[in-house]
């Protein structure tokens, strides 16, 4: 492949595997993961809870508890995140790498104003005095659409409403022009018409700032509407990635095609879901082979002997024998 | 199917009172299903959509008899919820089930499997613990469990299986009408469809009338016969399943179908109504439509007049002033 061109990716993740320690045994929640994200660009991360998608997140900032295993390499700008002490880190996360949690009930700090928690990541990562500071915080607001910005800097989170919050933590993950934003589930815990617009926060983000976004969601309605590019997780692997429209319109992998046919769709006349039977695998003890084989209609012997490559398939690749040419599938350029 | 319906709900009102912030201060009330009327059938499935705090799960627990109505007349399965006699309820808790939305939360982890699912059978009549055994792992096999999972603790099971659990203790009493309340928002993807498939087979086979509630609003088309959505405590639009989702015509449906039409590109049939602002407080709702401090096609007469649920053929009913001509617009 061409490294040389124009648009060299921010992030480039090659064979991550992040081995969270357990009593019995190590759990590979992450377990060979690689992928790109171009400057500017949207990536959905999906998966079912427990597929690592979490822990893949975590480990891109180097977030983990103590006794994780993690090798592989993430290169952020050209740079190796694996090699940098965690001061570096430190400096790095909040200012270049931001992150937006789950649940905003929970992210701001209950006894401190929201302005304050503001002007806290600017004190801590910009050379501006006090009252610019201030000044900022209050642009930051505007930014992210919340009304009467001035007032609302000496609210307390408890006065906020759920959708609000998420807007003072998208505002404050972008305060200092980040390179990548991470958004772990960022609507799960809003109402449908708030989730609409929180979405169409993150993409004016992106569209104002070049923001690269990383989206860890489990819903792929969300994807549909904001990613440019897709990977779909499964027990710590990536079994499938592409372009958005290519992977809703020929989804390659016996999962991903599963789990489009289990959603109920709007206009659907169909009396059963086809539900994908079984259930997911336990990380610690996972199965021989491709981790999806006990649940896949397609299953054959080979499948459960070795784990398939990445096979390119359209617009991105797929990780199945489906799609070996069985002639030469490891050499298949 | 019997000509009277299982429920009828007449001007159904729920309030929540709360205490006074001060001694000087008015006591606040919250008010959480405000005037609502409708009917379930024998057989069908109802679909309750709306955001939280609209109101839907609070109706849901007036119907099983958790809270009792403020004003209004409740009729479920020939009870009359508004009063009724402590000799009848036993009955009336036979007749009415529920399946809540987290199945880590509604099973007590201390019990069995078969205590779980045996219990209510044991309060409903007097069974042997041979039988009691047999009757269970008949619900089991029913539900899709293996037999064998009689003497485990729901911890050593998922939470798709525990929601399979959960779903043989209502069916254990020989229901007529379940409330399902968010019964798979909890669980996985690839989970869902198996237990709304084991639903809908449920219903088929034991003759069972849902309320359906859930924010998620392919899912309550997939299940539902008829839907109704609710905003701060009010029905503002109620249908059958396909006529609201080919022709919604209440303008708070519309933004709520246009969020939702992700997974799949949007049938553009209805106006393109995305929503500004918030859901105001129950405590203190708008006056006339409470839906017009968002509502795009706001006009005065809105916040004047309260508009009732008029009938635009079919037996689709909205509350909306204006929904001829907001439809016309489109």
């Amino acid at each position: 492949m061409d490294g040389t061109t124009a648009s060299a990716p921010l992030l480039r993740v090659e064979d991550l595997k992040t081995h969270l320690p357990s009593n019995r045994g190590p759990v590979r929640a992450v377990d060979g993961v690689s992928f790109d994200v171009a400057p500017g660009e949207i990536l959905g991360i999906v998966g079912e809870s427990g597929c690592g998608k979490s822990t893949l997140c975590s480990s891109l900032v180097r977030l983990l508890p103590k006794g994780t295993q993690v090798s592989g390499s993430i290169r952020f700008r050209g740079e190796d995140l694996l090699a940098k002490s965690q001061e570096e880190m430190r400096a790095l996360r909040g200012r270049d790498i931001t992150m937006i949690q789950q649940n905003p009930m929970t992210a701001l700090d209950p006894v401190f104003t929201v302005g304050s928690q503001i002007r806290e990541v600017l004190k801590f990562n910009s050379p501006l005095g006090a009252r610019e500071r201030l000044a900022n915080a209050i642009q930051i607001l505007r930014q992210v659409h919340i009304p009467s910005p001035e007032e609302r800097l000496s609210n307390y989170p408890h006065q906020m409403s759920g959708g609000m919050k998420q807007r003072v933590l998208a505002g404050m993950a972008t305060a200092l022009k980040p390179g990548l934003l991470l958004a772990d589930e960022p609507t799960t815990a809003l109402d449908v018409t708030i989730q609409e617009q929180i979405l169409g926060l993150l993409a004016e983000i992106r569209d104002r700032l070049g923001t690269s976004i990383i989206l860890v969601t489990h819903d792929l309605g969300i994807v549909r509407r904001l990613c440019d590019r897709v990977v779909i997780m499964y027990a710590g692997r990536i079994v499938e990635s592409g372009v958005t429209a290519d992977i809703f319109a020929k989804p390659q992998h016996p999962y991903t095609r599963a789990l489009l046919a289990s959603i109920p769709k709007m206009g659907d006349t169909r009396d059963r879901l086809q539900a994908i039977e079984g259930t997911i695998p336990d990380l610690r003890d996972l199965p021989p082979g491709c981790s999806f084989t006990p649940r896949c209609p397609h299953a054959h012997a080979r499948c459960s002997e070795a784990y398939p490559p990445a096979f390119p398939v359209g617009s991105g690749a797929a990780r199945c024998w489906l799609h070996a040419t069985d002639r030469v599938p490891e050499t298949a350029q | 199917m019997s000509p009277d319906p299982l429920v009828r709900a007449e001007s159904v009102v729920k309030h929540f009172h709360q205490p006074r912030r001060s001694w000087r201060g008015a006591p606040q009330v919250v008010h959480a299903v405000d005037v609502v009327s409708f009917e379930i059938r024998h057989g069908e499935t109802f679909g309750l959509v709306g955001e939280s705090g609209c109101g839907k799960t609070t109706l849901g627990r007036l119907m099983l008899y958790l809270e009792a109505v403020t004003a209004g007349k409740l009729t479920v399965a020939g009870h009359d919820l508004a009063n009724m006699s402590q000799r009848r309820e036993l009955d009336y808790r036979r007749s009415v089930q529920a399946v809540f939305q987290d199945p880590y939360g509604s099973l007590n982890p201390r019990q069995t499997v078969l205590d779980l699912i045996g219990e209510p059978i044991s309060v409903q009549q007097k069974v042997g613990r041979a039988e009691l055994r047999e009757r269970v792992s008949e619900l089991l096999r029913l539900v899709g469990l293996p037999a064998a999972s009689l003497d485990q603790y729901p911890h050593e099971f998922s939470g798709g299986m525990r929601q399979r659990i959960a779903i043989a203790r209502a069916i254990s009493v020989d229901p007529a009408f379940i409330v399902l309340d968010e019964p798979v928002s909890a669980l996985d993807v690839s989970i869902r469809a198996q237990v709304l498939n084991l639903l809908k087979d449920l219903q088929g086979r034991l003759n069972l009338t849902y309320l359906f509630i859930a924010h998620d609003l392919a899912v309550v088309e997939f299940m539902s016969d008829r839907v109704a959505v609710m905003y701060l405590g009010k029905m503002v639009e109620t249908a059958a399943g396909k006529d609201m989702y080919r022709k919604p015509l209440h303008p708070y449906t519309q933004a709520l179908l246009r969020a939702a039409t992700a997974t799949t590109p949007p049938r553009a049939v209805f106006q393109d109504v995305s929503l500004s602002g918030e859901v105001p407080s129950p405590i203190n709702p708008p006056s006339g439509c409470r839906f017009r401090t968002r509502c795009p096609f706001a006009r005065p007469r809105c916040a004047g007049e309260e508009p009732l649920l008029r009938d635009a053929g079919d037996g689709h009913r909205a509350a909306c002033h204006f929904f001829e001509e907001i439809a016309a617009a489109a």
